[in-house]
């Protein structure tokens, strides 16, 4: 009944996924492997590629990538935080800095440029 | 700006979360620029004065305040990448003091201080405080200045036996050009490990004097001549430089004018026509290069008139089947007087374009009088977008235009910004019509 309503088992929940899971956890366990990947992704265009700068999407990507799962996390970072062109990025971190731009002292939000 | 630095600060010091938020990310950077105000004023600002980098390799200064570079200098960095903009002398006179204490295992220094007040107020100065700044890395791969380096240095920097890469161009004030007073003895091997050279100089006879038959390996070598060379230092040159050491190497060879030689020559186009003919460079400028099998880019962008013909070209082409960069076109002399002793006509492009199938950049004058009758009907090379053939010889337009369209059709253009001779309205139509068929 389940199956005809197109309803399926949770992940994990059968032998062969079971084990499917494992053989991909156990890929991830492959420091060449996450680093072949996340190097993919961050210099997959070619202008970055040229510039060895992740791009906004790549970046994008990267992010996302680095609160996927335990695996990722750290060498996404190591990746995103690895080559910037700014210290804005820094910056970003003080809780009074919006954006680059913009910066929010007693309430109000004032322009920096 | 609406909001002043200072008031930012004093509304926002950062906070023990804050200096920890940055703590887990700041470790990660490896390769930083600075090169926008924004974080100028960062680094300005005295309560991130303490900012630490642990891992921070390469750092790319772009702006002008040097000063505020120090707080990111470290033991960790290998590359220090530094144009500066303007600054004061005794700001760059302390940055060039401390920076080696500050980054004692430099591999790679890059320095344009072409803009910096005292390169123009103070050569010699500025000048010293760079050599003696350079001279307390003794373990350099790469190095590129814009300005001089005292001679002491620069006979330094020749026999270092870790340089991998050197570019030594430009000029500063009455300060002469790289190497005009060094002599290295025969016995002596300069260069030793050195693949890529940029030097700026003023005779080719000074660069054929430091070539060594063996123990230099080049990959590529890049000239700034400041006169135009006499054909038999051109020879010479070109003898001493392809030895079978080099056979397998040798990449890239590029010889061009230097823009401000002294003597004002550039810009008269009745002194630089003369120097054209009269330093004419012929074949036996080249053939010694026929021996560099792997050779991809030769460039020939000087004063010098060059005359060749369609058999030495296919020789060439024969001999450099990687070749994906050729440009034989003098300065200006392409608008001399035609027939130059010898030239090449479509027929030898074809040939050259059949030999060297990379080929992508192409700038070769030649006599366009001759249109072959026969000409194969599958095109010979896709890459190359545009040729500049204004003011070469043209009689029929039009046979010019579907010639190239057969042979090149990815060429869109041919005329160059300027062309007074008589040709210029014929080259013109060509033109037109290749757009026309391009679409571009």
């Amino acid at each position: 009944m389940a199956a005809n309503m197109g309803l399926r088992s949770p992940i994990g929940s059968s032998p062969s996924s079971m084990s499917s899971l494992s053989t991909t956890n156990h890929a991830l366990e492959l420091p060449e492997l996450i680093h072949s990947i996340l190097e993919f992704v961050a210099t997959g265009s070619s202008d970055a590629r040229h510039s060895r700068m992740p791009d906004a999407e790549a970046r994008r990507s990267l992010s996302v990538l680095a609160r996927t799962c335990r695996a990722f996390s750290e060498p996404s970072l190591d990746f995103l935080w690895g080559r910037l062109v700014s210290l804005k990025p820094l910056i970003r971190c003080f809780a009074g800095v919006v954006d680059e731009k913009r910066v929010q002292v007693n309430g109000s939000l004032l322009a920096l440029v | 700006m609406i909001l002043s630095h200072t008031i930012y600060r004093q509304q926002i010091p950062p906070s023990l979360a804050e200096c920890e938020a940055i703590g887990r990310y700041s470790y990660r950077i490896r390769e930083l620029e600075i090169s926008d105000q924004f974080s100028l004023w960062f680094l300005q600002s005295t309560s991130f004065g303490q900012l630490s980098l642990p891992n921070l390799r390469l750092l790319k200064w772009e702006m002008h305040n040097i000063i505020y570079i120090q707080p990111l200098l470290s033991p960790s960095i290998v590359a220090l990448d530094v144009r500066v903009e303007g600054d004061n002398d005794a700001t760059l006179l302390s940055f060039l003091q401390n920076y080696p204490l500050l980054c004692p295992n430099l591999r790679s220094v890059k320095f344009d201080l072409t803009g910096a007040h005292g390169i123009r107020n103070d050569p010699d100065t500025l000048i010293h405080a760079m050599s003696m700044a350079i001279a307390n890395h003794k373990s350099l791969e790469c190095l590129v200045l814009t300005t001089p380096t005292d001679d002491v240095v620069l006979e330094q920097l020749l026999m270092s036996p870790t340089l991998k890469v050197l570019s030594l161009t430009g000029r500063a004030g009455s300060q002469n050009l790289f190497l005009n007073d060094i002599s290295i003895p025969p016995t002596d091997t300069p260069l030793r490990n050195v693949r890529d050279l940029l030097l700026a100089i003023s005779s080719l006879s000074v660069i054929t004097s430091l070539l060594r038959p063996r123990d230099q390996v080049f990959r590529t070598i890049h000239l700034h001549i400041s006169f135009p060379p006499m054909p038999e230092a051109v020879q010479e040159f070109s003898t001493a430089l392809a030895t079978h050491q080099r056979e397998d190497s040798l990449q890239s060879i590029v010889l061009d004018h230097l823009n401000d030689s002294p003597g004002g020559a550039v810009g008269r186009s009745d002194v630089m026509r003369e120097i054209g003919h009269h330093y004419c460079l012929s074949f036996d400028a080249f053939r010694p290069l026929m021996f560099l099998g792997r050779l991809r880019e030769l460039v020939i962008h000087l004063l010098n008139g060059i005359s060749l013909d369609n058999d030495e070209l296919a020789m060439m082409a024969g001999s450099w089947p990687l070749l994906e960069v050729l440009k034989l076109a003098p300065l200006l002399s392409r608008w001399g007087p035609w027939p130059m002793p010898k030239s090449v006509t479509f027929s030898g492009l074809s040939i050259l374009l059949t030999s060297c199938p990379k080929l992508r950049e192409l700038d070769l004058p030649l006599d366009a009088r001759e249109v072959p009758e026969h000409a194969p009907s599958d095109p010979c090379n896709t890459a190359i977008e545009s040729l500049r053939l204004s003011g070469c010889p043209i009689s029929d337009p039009n046979r010019v235009a579907r010639f190239l369209r057969t042979q090149l059709p990815s060429v869109s253009s041919v005329v160059g910004p300027y062309d007074p001779t008589e040709y210029g309205d014929l080259w013109k139509k060509v033109d037109a019509n290749l757009r026309g068929w391009t679409g571009r």
